[in-house]
Formats: C-alpha cells, sequence, structure tokens
C-alpha cells in the first residue's frame, strides 16, 4: 500500500522579539500515520501546533496540507482538529451540547441524525448514556474523552493532541492513551501528539520525533 | 460562633435594615394614608394628571432606548480594550468609565452647555435644542416636537453608563482561556464569526450583559437630575416623585400629589424588583463558572498593527468616543468662562470672562455661597466615608464568612441558612442603590421627618443618604478582593500567635489596603455627587451640598448674567474633585478587577 | 455694571429703633423656612446681623408651595420661628389651617394695594408684582401680529403653540395666573363661556404647559434672556411672569429689551408675598424684628433692586435707571381675597386639570 502524505512542513521560521522558536523546521505525515512530537518544554512544540492551525502565523516557510499551502487559509477553514492541554469544553452546554458542536451541519440534515452521530461516539469512547452531563461534573479522564470525540466527529484530516494527558494519573493515562490510539486507527485518522514524556509517546504513536531548543 | 462574632453578624444587617427599610415603610404607610387609595389603584392616576400624563410610558422608552444603546456603542469598547494590546489602553479604559462617579448635576449641565447656541454643536450643524438644521428635518419628518432634547437626553444616559458595559464586559473577554476560543474555530460549529457568536460569545458573556443591561435601565429609568434639566417637559417616575413630594405627606390638601407618588413609587418598585429578580434569574441559568485563564502567560493578546482597515475603525470609533466622553466636561469648564454681555444696538453676545470664578465665594443665596456649600458638601463626604467604608468592610466580610460557613456545613440546613443569609445580606446593601435616591429621600423627609421633625436641624442628617447609597460600592469593590484574599495568610497568622482583632488589623486590612483606597474615594465621589436624595428632603439652607446649590443657582432666574458661569464655576470646581477621587480610584484598582463597579 | 447692584445703603435711623437682642439671651439664630430661589440678598440679611446679632438661618423648601407644605406638615412643632415666602394665592390655605400666630406689628406705613388681600394680622406682605402675560415685541409687531386686546386672542391660529404657561399645581406665578383667569372670564361680557372654556380653548391651541418658571421663561419663551441660555428652546412668543419682568430684563440690559408686558385689565393677578410667625415657634421677638426690618421704609424700597419685586410701601416705585419702570406694566389687577382663593382654590386646579 502506497503512503500518501497528508501533511508537509517546509522550512518554516518562526520567532517572538530576538527568541527564535522554530527555525526551519521540515516535518512530513502520512496518511494515517500518528506519531509524537517529543522535546522539552520551551523548544517550540506547541508553536509548531499553533501554526500548523493558523493561530500563529509563520515568518517564512510552508505548511501543505495535503499538497495545497494553506498560507492564507483561517484556522476555522483548514479542516484541522486539536485537543488543547487544558479543558476547553464549553461551560454553558451539557456533553451532548459540545458534541453537537463538532459536527458539521452541511453534511448531516436532521437534528435527530446529528443526535444519534453524538450517542454514537459516546458509546465508541465508553461514555455510554452520559448526553446530559454537565460539563463540570465530568473527571478529568472523562472530560478528555469527550473532547477528544468532539474533535473526532468534525472529521478533520490531522488531529493535533497539545500534550492532553498530562493532567491524569498513571493508570488513568496509558488506558486512555490505548484507547484514544485505538480508535484513530479504526477511523484511521492521522493525528500529532505533543509531549514531553517519553513512555506516552513510545505507547501511543508509530513514530517518534525528537525536538530540541533552538 | 462565638457571642462577638455573632454580633458583628447581625448587628450591620439590623442596622442597614432599619436605615432602609423603616423610613420607606413609615414613607409608604403616610402616603396611602393620605392618598384614600391602594397603591395599585393609585397607579392609574398618573395619567389623569397633567404632569404625569405619559410619564409611565416616556419613562420605559427612555430607560429602554437608553440601555440598547448603551449595550450596542459599549460592547465594541469592552472588546477592544479586553484583547487588543492597544498603547495606554489602561488609561483609555479610565477615561471611558470616568462618567459613571461623575455628579449627575455635572452631565446635566454639560450635556446643556454642549447643546446650548454657544456650545460647540450648534456651528456644526445639530441644532438639539431647536428645530432647525438636522434636527429639524427629524422633527418635520415624525412630527416629533423638540427630539434634540430626547437625544441629549439619551446621550447623557450613554454617556454615565457606558462604565457599566465596559466594567462588566471587560474581564470575561480578556480573562476568557484562549485554548476555548481557538477550539471553537477548528470545529464546525463555530467556523464562522456568526456561529461563534451564537455558540460562544453569546452564552458566555449574557450573564454579564444581562448584568450591565439591568443595572444601566435601572440608572435611566430613575433618572432625574438628567431629565430635570435635559427634557424639561418631560417627566419620569422618578421626578414626578420628586416635584410631588412635598406636598404628598399632608393629609387633607396633598391627597393628589400623595396619589401621583404613591402610584410613581409603586409601579417603580415594582420594576426594580422584577429587573432584579429577571437578572438574578439570568446569570442562575447561565452562570456556569467561566473558564478563566490561569495565569496571564495564557492570555494572549492580539497585537497592536498599524494601517489594517480594522486598526483604522478601531481608533476612529475610539477616538469618537473619547470626544463624547470629554466633550460635556469640557464644555461645563468652558461655560464658566462664558457670559453674556449687552453689545450693539439689539441683544446680547458670549464673551470671555473671569467674572464667573471671581464671585464664587461671593455671589450667594440664600446665604450660602459656593464655596460654602463645597465645604458642606466635603463634610458629609468625609462622614460618609468613616461610617460607609467600615460599615461597607464588615457587610463584604459578613457575606464572605457567611459563603465559607455555608461551604463547610454539616447539614443541608445549615448549608441553606448561611447561604441565604450571605445573599440575602448581599441584596440588602445592594437595595438602596436599586430603589433610587428619590425614594430614599422620600423615605426619610415623608416617614422620618413627619414622625420626629426635629431631626432636620441635626447636622448629620442629611448623611444619612449618603451613607446608604455609597455602601453598596464599598462592598462592591471590598467583596471580590476578600474572597480572593489566600485563607492560609490569616491561618499562618494564628499559628503565630495573633488573636482576631490583631489578625484583623495586621494582616487582613493592610492586605485589603489597595481595595479598601478604591471604596474609600468612591464613597467619597458617591457622597459629593448625590443629587436626589438630598433634593427632596427639607434642607437647612447653612448646610445646602454643592450639588443641590448647583442645581438652585440655575433654577434662580437668570436676569442677571453673572448667575450662569457663576455655577458653572461652581460645576468646575465639584467636577475637578471628583477626577482626583477618580484617579485615586483608578491607581489603586487591583489588577483585572472588574465584574463589580 | 454686570455684578450685583448694590446701594450698601442699608443702615440708617430704623437701627437706633430697634430692641437689640443680647447675644447671651440664648439662641441668637434666628431659623427661617422659605422657598429655594428666594432672593432677599446678602447685603440685606448681613446688615441685619450687623445690627442685631441675630444670625439669619434658612431651611428651604424647594418653592412656594413647598413652603406652605412644609409648614403644615410641620405645624405647631415648626423647627422654625418665621415663615417667609407664602404668598396670598397660598396665605387662604395657610390661614384655614392656623398656621400663624397674631403679630402686632406695626403696618401703618404698609400701602393699601399690599394690605388687599390680607390686613397683616397674621401675615405682614413685604414685597408683591403683578403676574400676567408677557410678549415678544418681535413676534407681536403691530402688523402680522396684533398687541391682543382679549385673552381669548391667544386662543387664534397665529398663538398656536405659541404660548408657554406653568402648571398651577407645581408654580405659584402658574397658580396666580389661574386665578386671574377664573375672574377675568366671569367679570367679561360673554355670559356663556367662563375660565374652563377659555383653558380648553388653550389646550386646544397647543399651549405649552411647563412645571416651573424657569422652564418656561429660559426654555420657551423667546423674548427674554432666554435665548443666551443653553436648554432654550423658543417656541412660544408668550409667556406668563411679572408684569416688571420686562422692566428687570431692561435693567440688565442696559434699557434694551424686546420682551413686554400686556397690560389687560383683570388678566392679571397681584401677588403679594408675607413674611408670618408659626405657631409654636419659640423666640417671637427675634421673628418680629425680621419682620420690621422687611419692611422699614431702608430695607424695603430696596426690594426693586435687591430682590426685583414692588415695595409694599407708599411711595415707592421702581427706579427709572436702565428702563425699569419704563419697560415694566402696572395693570388693573383682579380683585379676589385670600379667604375666596382657599374657599375655591380645589374646584379650579381639579376644572384645569380636566380642561388640559
Amino acid at each position: 500500500m502506497s503512503k500518501k502524505v497528508i501533511l508537509e512542513i517546509e522550512n518554516i521560521r518562526k520567532s517572538y522579539l530576538d527568541n527564535n522558536v522554530l527555525n526551519d523546521y521540515c516535518l512530513k505525515v502520512d496518511e494515517g500515520e500518528i506519531i509524537a512530537l517529543l522535546g522539552p518544554s520551551g523548544c517550540g512544540k506547541t508553536t509548531l501546533l499553533r501554526c500548523l492551525c493558523g493561530f500563529e502565523e509563520i515568518d517564512s516557510g510552508h505548511i501543505k496540507l495535503t499538497g495545497k499551502d494553506c498560507a492564507n487559509i483561517p484556522p476555522e477553514s483548514r479542516n484541522i482538529g486539536m485537543v488543547f492541554q487544558s479543558n476547553t469544553l464549553f461551560p454553558h452546554k451539557n456533553v451532548q451540547g459540545n458534541l453537537l458542536l463538532g459536527i458539521s451541519k452541511n453534511k448531516n440534515n436532521t437534528t435527530n441524525e446529528r443526535i444519534e452521530l453524538a450517542s454514537n461516539i459516546l458509546g465508541e469512547i465508553g461514555l455510554d448514556g452520559f448526553e446530559k452531563r454537565n460539563v463540570a461534573s465530568l473527571s478529568g479522564g472523562e472530560a478528555r474523552r469527550v473532547e477528544l470525540a468532539r474533535t473526532l466527529l468534525s472529521e478533520p484530516k490531522i488531529i493535533l493532541l497539545d500534550e492532553p494527558f498530562s493532567a491524569l494519573n498513571k493508570d488513568l493515562k496509558n488506558k486512555l492513551i490505548r484507547d484514544t490510539r485505538d480508535l484513530l486507527k479504526i477511523k484511521n485518522i492521522t493525528a500529532i501528539l505533543v509531549t514531553h514524556d517519553l513512555e506516552e509517546a513510545e505507547l501511543f504513536a508509530d513514530r517518534i520525533v525528537h525536538m530540541s531548543k533552538q | 460562633m462565638r457571642k462577638g462574632a455573632l454580633l458583628l453578624h447581625v448587628a450591620p444587617t439590623l442596622l442597614f435594615s432599619f436605615l432602609v427599610f423603616f423610613p420607606l415603610y413609615l414613607g409608604f404607610t403616610r402616603l396611602i394614608t393620605v392618598a384614600e387609595l391602594s397603591p395599585f389603584a393609585a397607579i392609574w392616576q398618573i395619567d389623569s394628571r397633567p404632569s404625569g400624563i405619559g410619564a409611565i410610558t416616556f419613562t420605559f422608552i427612555e430607560a429602554s432606548i437608553s440601555t440598547i444603546l448603551t449595550i450596542l456603542l459599549g460592547i465594541p469598547i469592552a472588546w477592544t480594550l479586553a484583547r487588543d494590546n492597544w498603547p495606554g489602553r489602561i488609561y483609555l479604559r479610565a477615561i471611558f468609565t470616568m462618567p459613571f462617579v461623575m455628579p449627575s448635576i455635572i452631565a446635566a449641565v454639560g450635556f446643556l452647555a454642549l447643546i446650548g447656541t454657544d456650545g460647540p454643536l450648534y456651528p456644526l450643524g445639530i441644532d438639539l435644542r431647536q428645530q432647525s438644521g438636522i434636527i429639524g428635518k427629524i422633527s418635520d419628518a415624525t412630527g416629533w416636537e423638540n427630539p434634540g432634547h430626547f437625544i441629549a437626553l439619551i446621550a447623557a444616559h450613554i454617556w454615565f453608563n457606558l462604565a457599566l458595559t465596559i466594567r462588566f464586559l471587560e474581564p470575561p473577554l480578556s480573562n476568557l482561556n484562549p485554548n476555548i476560543e481557538e477550539s471553537i474555530k477548528l470545529l464546525p460549529g463555530g467556523n464562522n464569526i456568526f456561529s461563534r457568536m451564537k455558540n460562544l460569545w453569546l452564552p458566555l458573556l449574557s450573564p454579564n450583559i444581562a448584568a450591565a443591561s439591568v443595572m444601566t435601565f435601572i440608572f435611566s429609568f430613575t433618572s432625574f437630575a438628567l431629565v430635570r434639566w435635559l427634557t424639561p417637559s418631560s417627566f419620569t417616575l422618578e421626578r414626578l416623585m420628586a416635584e410631588h413630594g412635598g406636598a404628598a405627606g399632608i393629609p387633607d390638601y396633598g391627597m393628589g400629589d400623595a396619589q401621583i407618588v404613591l402610584g410613581s413609587a409603586t409601579i417603580q418598585l415594582i420594576t426594580i424588583m422584577i429587573s432584579l429578580i429577571l437578572l438574578n434569574w439570568l446569570q442562575k441559568r447561565n452562570g456556569a463558572a467561566m473558564p478563566f485563564a490561569l495565569s496571564k502567560g495564557q492570555k494572549r493578546q492580539i497585537p497592536y498593527r498599524e494601517m489594517s482597515f480594522a486598526s483604522i475603525l478601531k481608533t476612529f470609533y475610539f477616538i469618537s468616543i473619547l470626544i463624547f466622553v470629554l466633550a460635556p466636561l469640557i464644555a461645563v469648564f468652558r461655560s464658566s468662562f462664558r457670559m453674556r454681555v449687552r453689545t450693539g444696538d439689539v441683544g446680547f453676545t458670549q464673551q470671555w470672562t473671569l467674572e464667573g470664578w471671581s464671585s464664587l465665594s461671593t455671589l450667594s443665596w440664600n446665604q450660602t455661597t459656593i464655596t460654602e456649600a463645597l465645604f458642606n458638601s466635603l463634610g458629609y463626604a468625609a462622614l460618609t466615608l468613616l461610617i460607609a467604608v467600615p460599615l461597607g468592610i464588615i457587610f463584604a466580610n459578613n457575606i464572605h464568612l457567611s459563603d465559607e460557613i455555608a461551604k463547610i456545613a454539616k447539614t443541608r440546613r445549615k448549608r441553606l441558612f448561611w447561604k441565604y443569609w450571605a445573599r440575602g445580606n448581599d441584596f440588602l446593601v445592594m437595595f438602596p442603590l436599586a430603589i433610587s435616591a428619590v425614594l430614599i429621600g422620600l423615605g426619610v423627609s415623608l416617614g422620618l421627618l413627619n414622625t420626629w421633625p426635629s431631626l432636620s436641624q441635626r447636622w448629620w442628617f442629611p448623611a444619612i443618604g449618603h451613607i446608604l447609597i455609597a455602601t453598596p460600592f464599598v462592598v462592591r469593590s471590598i467583596l471580590p478582593a476578600i474572597r480572593s484574599l489566600n485563607p492560609d495568610y490569616s491561618k499562618a497568622a494564628a499559628l503565630l500567635g495573633l488573636g482576631p482583632i490583631e489578625r484583623m488589623f495586621k494582616i487582613t486590612l493592610p492586605l485589603l489596603s489597595g481595595p479598601i483606597v478604591v471604596a474609600s474615594s468612591l464613597a467619597l465621589a458617591i457622597s459629593l455627587g448625590e443629587f436626589g436624595a438630598t433634593w427632596v428632603v427639607l434642607r437647612n439652607g447653612a448646610s445646602s451640598t454643592l450639588p443641590v446649590h448647583i442645581d438652585s443657582l440655575f433654577s434662580k432666574p437668570g436676569f442677571d448674567p453673572l448667575v450662569t458661569p457663576t455655577a458653572m464655576a461652581g460645576a468646575s470646581v465639584l467636577m475637578a474633585i471628583t477626577l482626583i477621587l477618580y484617579v485615586m480610584v483608578e491607581k489603586y484598582r487591583p489588577d483585572g478587577a472588574g465584574g463589580e463597579f | 455694571m454686570l455684578s450685583t447692584p448694590l446701594s450698601g445703603c442699608i443702615e440708617g435711623p430704623w437701627k437706633s429703633e430697634m430692641h437689640r437682642i443680647e447675644k447671651n439671651s440664648g439662641d441668637d439664630t434666628l431659623r427661617i423656612l422659605t422657598y429655594d430661589i428666594m432672593a432677599l440678598s446678602d447685603e440685606m440679611i448681613s446688615a441685619f446681623t450687623n445690627q442685631t446679632g441675630i444670625s439669619v438661618e434658612f431651611i428651604r423648601a424647594n418653592d412656594a408651595g413647598g413652603v406652605l407644605e412644609t409648614a403644615i406638615l410641620n405645624k405647631d412643632r415648626p423647627q422654625y420661628d418665621l415663615i417667609i415666602g407664602i404668598d396670598n394665592s397660598f396665605l387662604g390655605d395657610a390661614l384655614a389651617f392656623s398656621l400663624f400666630q397674631a403679630n402686632d406689628v406695626n403696618v401703618e406705613n404698609i400701602s393699601l394695594k399690599a394690605l388687599s388681600s390680607h390686613d397683616g394680622s397674621y401675615a405682614v406682605p413685604y414685597d408683591m408684582g403683578s403676574i400676567c402675560i408677557n410678549y415678544d415685541t418681535s413676534y407681536v409687531d403691530g402688523e402680522n401680529v396684533t398687541v391682543p386686546m382679549s385673552l381669548w386672542n391667544f386662543t387664534e391660529t397665529e398663538w398656536k403653540g405659541k404660548v408657554a404657561v406653568q402648571n398651577p399645581r407645581t408654580s405659584s406665578p402658574g397658580r396666580s395666573f389661574l386665578i386671574a383667569t377664573t375672574q377675568y372670564f366671569a367679570e367679561d361680557t360673554d355670559e356663556n363661556t367662563d375660565y374652563t372654556d377659555w383653558w380648553a380653548a388653550m389646550s386646544a391651541n397647543d399651549v405649552i404647559v411647563s412645571s416651573g418658571w424657569t422652564e418656561a421663561y429660559e426654555t420657551h419663551y423667546s423674548g427674554g434672556y432666554g435665548p443666551w441660555m443653553d436648554g432654550y428652546i423658543g417656541d412660544a412668543q408668550a409667556v406668563v411672569s411679572y408684569c416688571h419682568s420686562p422692566g428687570v430684563e431692561a435693567w440688565y440690559g442696559e434699557n434694551w429689551t424686546q420682551s413686554a408686558a400686556l397690560n389687560l385689565a383683570g388678566a392679571s393677578f397681584l401677588q403679594i408675598e408675607y413674611a408670618a410667625i408659626p405657631n409654636g415657634a419659640e423666640d417671637i421677638s427675634q421673628a418680629k424684628s425680621f419682620i420690621e426690618y422687611l419692611i422699614s421704609p431702608e430695607v424695603n424700597s430696596q426690594m426693586p433692586t435687591q430682590n426685583f419685586m414692588y415695595s409694599v410701601l407708599d411711595g415707592y416705585d421702581l427706579p427709572e435707571e436702565n428702563g425699569y419702570r419704563h419697560h415694566s406694566v402696572s395693570p388693573i389687577d383682579t380683585q379676589i381675597s385670600s379667604e375666596n382663593i382657599e374657599a375655591h382654590i380645589d374646584e379650579w386646579l381639579n376644572n384645569w386639570d380636566a380642561a388640559i
């Protein structure tokens, strides 16, 4: 099976004031591949993810998604999903309300269909019957799962995970890492995990890319 | 709880309830006796009197329009102040929120000076006084008489209340965890600006928008000095109550007046209660904990970019608002140097003069000069400071403690008791602010003075109203600071052997020194600017306050050309003192504080 | 010229006639209840204090009606020894409530005109002035618009929306003018109409009703100093004010004014202001000295320039200076006793409400 390159990062540079965070950074990711970016804090991992999403403009270089340069595409149109380090479930909506925000209305016409999709994915992440739960009542692990599910529902080309597991305790963490990996593999979704934990990276990724301070 | 602590908990509540509700109760029973009608039946009498015709409609319409426009104009300011890293941002915010502490009489005469023929708008073709120019066309097209005065009133209400929108909306906008906003951009439910508005901003901001709207509505609804001077032909219920209040307490004589006042007071109380309940409900409904940024490092502010279309638009908007905020104040100051002088064959012209300022301490009115009125005002302000600030601190502390006790209470009953005790106290201290100054003043004059007339001779008597109105501001400034105080400081001090009183004076109060300066300055400013409550109470001329004195000077027949510049000079002095106090507030305002006043 | 005109001569033989109050005879402060814009000048008050050692303190109710209301509310337990500023449109009410005690002030110098409403036994007149309609002479030019010969002229189209009056419930000039109209239309030749018909016709002719004198005169009236005031609208070319208001305009305007008072027999009301000692007052002698001071020739003759009202004494007219007297009008006022006013005022006010 020939692998298709989904993401190409070519010589990107990003600096804040005098601080060069990214210096001619290059990376290629294949479709369906799960990679881990491993490195100490401050090495530019998070900045790289933010550049991929389009929250930060790069100073030079190219980011190509499925062959297209996405320099002028705003974050909301890049079709990239991201699970943030901190909890970003919207407190004014319940679990179902959060999940529904992830489903595009163009593809799924009726509300009932969308609700069904949301319930299905709750089953896949092991949170059957959580639809009406208040997000504030979720445990750390449950919240991470719901966020992952919300991101998956938006059918992104690629999912970025910014240290999503770092705040969890170890047993819960390993189970969640395995479950997440299995789910991504089943759905054949490309993913980039940012972490500073080697064990986490080995458990999750097909390939580990080391980053160091520039 | 020990006896001393219990006393400290119960005594302020009892005292404050007594000061707020007892005069109101006496006043209402008196009104009902004189009016010979029930409060609800009295409502129907308002429209039967020439001055009352249309007052109810006018009050609701001007308050609604003021509220909507204030919010719409304020949101872009709050948004930009919170999210753009502009140079001089904090100074801009200080200027934009300054009108809120300005005495209402200053706003009234400031806008009057703006719209006069000698003001800056008239040469620009915006004739808000008469029916010429743009305003004349509006008037011709709609058949609406003197729309300029109504426009000026709405503008003054916006000017006054803009601070509320900014203060309530800026914190959630600037403190929101930026990841929340970023994550919604990556989801289909937030991939354009409208869906983000619908799914994120409106629900997140709605409690604060509701709070700002309700407060703006209440302040515009109970507007008195501004209505009295800017739309002299129209009556808000507040103005009706103030101007009919005198006769309303006399049996067999003031029945008609009592009916008007009783009806107005009833509508006003009901409206304000409904507003407050609505606000509480809205905030509860949407009141999920705000996902605030954990640290400053997480905040991301958009760097200021020169020459982009958006930044030019923003700059233009900000400069317009800046002019809008400063113009009435500059107009007051300028008018203090302008006097009409007889010239030529017919009529007068306005000329520059220093006579307004030189007659500040000589032109007297009922034996009181402006300088004397200023010293009276400063005396009341000092008394207000001495009582309202400690009282407010005790209240804030009690509310916080009750909340804490409720959290650790072992039984449901205890928990509920302390929770409601905290909420009840919170409501109680805010009550005087909500029910309006005139209603407080009427409670005092119809209630207390009818029962104990000699009270009017006590020099400290007028300060009661000031204290009631200033205390809510003290509590609002202190409570958030007390809540965010790390309880470990007090615990550590206790382990070091300090008793509760020592802990209060050596640890807690010094830690709160910033907010206390803020609260004190606010209390002084509120007392100095108080108008409605003082105006309706029978006054000893020798103890007249500066805002009331300025009002009297403007009411004086203006045959003597010296009256206006002198009154404007007095207003400039009041304005300058308030500005100094406001600088103190801003200087010591804790960083990131907001959502209060 | 522009600062308060001062004669500085409020001294004189009067001083020797006064029985001086000893400073140590207890409270040497005289408390006077009055309205906000009562205009006895500072010089008048200071001279009194200098001569008698009695200092004066004012307690302020908002307006003339407010003074009466406060006096009724504090009946028999007043917080003041003297009430100043109740006029003859309110005096009947005050007497009916028995607010005042009889005084033995000598009123022989006071003119019969000033004693026409009340003989001075309970309340002593100290100033007066007639209330009538003032008009803008640049509008009433004698060609397009002629000087009205009857109040009925104001119900015609040339005056539609151009007349400003004060609400008689909230303003004492408004109340005075209402009283004048009740008599004017009762005494005219037409048997079929009365004041209610006129007020209804005025209402149909868009009469402007303001809550107080200041609003009517400064905001609405085009003939006075209003055009130079900030809140000016100028939609009225006639206003209810004093018949000597044009004189005061001229006094400050170097003999220039475009305002004139309408000299129409029976369409004006002579407002007389009184000083009275309330029942229950503690220090009657101090109050009496102040009243005597007010009506002494040295002080009362200053009323036109110090208080902008007529003196109540015989032989003191307005000064000629700056056209003060020339621009003022002394019309034939309507004649009505304060008892008569008290008996009917509620009825008139209610009919006025209904007509408007």
